[in-house]
């Protein structure tokens, strides 16, 4: 199971805390609920990860599809604070180069 | 101490068991002695090939799978079962090409061999980095 809380909102960006772990069972409704957020993607995405114990490669693809909605608009999306087993796994990936990282705000 | 078990784990092909697995995962992996950051990998790299499992067409023949440990003293290795229908498409498409550099990347061994049906080996030695 996982959480998804808007923590906060202004004109420019949607800040989102990410909690828990989104597998190929959770994975439908954390696209349902982040897209409804995203809406039609006008703000930056900052996503705190802190609380986020693991992801898999569908998951991983729910946030390429967030990334490409805010690209249309110019926008990016922002991933703080992900614990070093998930950040491996953007590495590999190469979603490193494709997100922005952070380790804090 | 582990002689060489081999546990198996008979799975409706349902996205509501993926938990199971990695629970599943963790205690053998931890049996076998990796620490926690090498079982975190083997997690996510063997929970990897059951999304793909059970994203497989609804109607097609095998409503349960199979995944086989096999604990050594020195590692682990894990072995499917796929039709060769599906498994030919388990990689294809963005999701499917991050699970196969995924699970590349985060296994010692890693192989998709098919004849008639695929089996796919993925391995992990103890003390390797």
């Amino acid at each position: 199971m996982f959480t998804l809380k808007l923590n906060n909102q202004t004109k420019d960006k949607l800040e989102i805390a990410l909690s828990g772990e989104i597998d190929i069972a959770s994975a439908p409704e954390f696209k349902t609920k982040l897209y409804a957020l995203i809406g039609d993607g006008k703000k930056d995405i900052i996503l705190f990860c802190n609380g986020l114990k693991y992801i898999d490669s569908t998951g991983l693809g729910i946030l390429v599809g967030a990334l490409k909605k805010v690209k249309l608009h110019q926008r990016n999306v922002y991933i703080y604070q992900l614990r070093d087993n998930i950040k491996k796994l953007f590495h590999i990936t190469g979603l490193d180069m494709v997100f922005i990282l952070e380790e804090a705000v | 101490m582990k002689g060489n078990d081999t546990v198996t784990i008979h799975l409706p092909r349902k996205a509501d068991y993926a938990s199971l697995v990695r629970l599943a995962v963790s205690g053998i992996a931890s049996k076998i002695g990796f620490d926690i950051d090498v079982i975190e990998d083997i997690k996510v790299a063997v929970s990897e090939v059951c999304n793909k499992i059970v994203s497989m067409d609804p109607e097609s023949r095998d409503k349960y799978y199979d995944i086989i440990f096999r604990l050594f003293d020195d590692g682990l290795k894990v072995q499917f079962t796929v039709p060769g229908e599906i498994a030919g498409k388990m990689f294809e498409g963005e999701s499917g090409e991050f699970a196969y550099a995924i699970i590349s990347s985060l296994m010692d061994e890693f192989s998709v061999d098919c004849n008639g049906d695929c089996v796919i080996t993925m391995g992990k030695n103890l003390g390797a980095e």
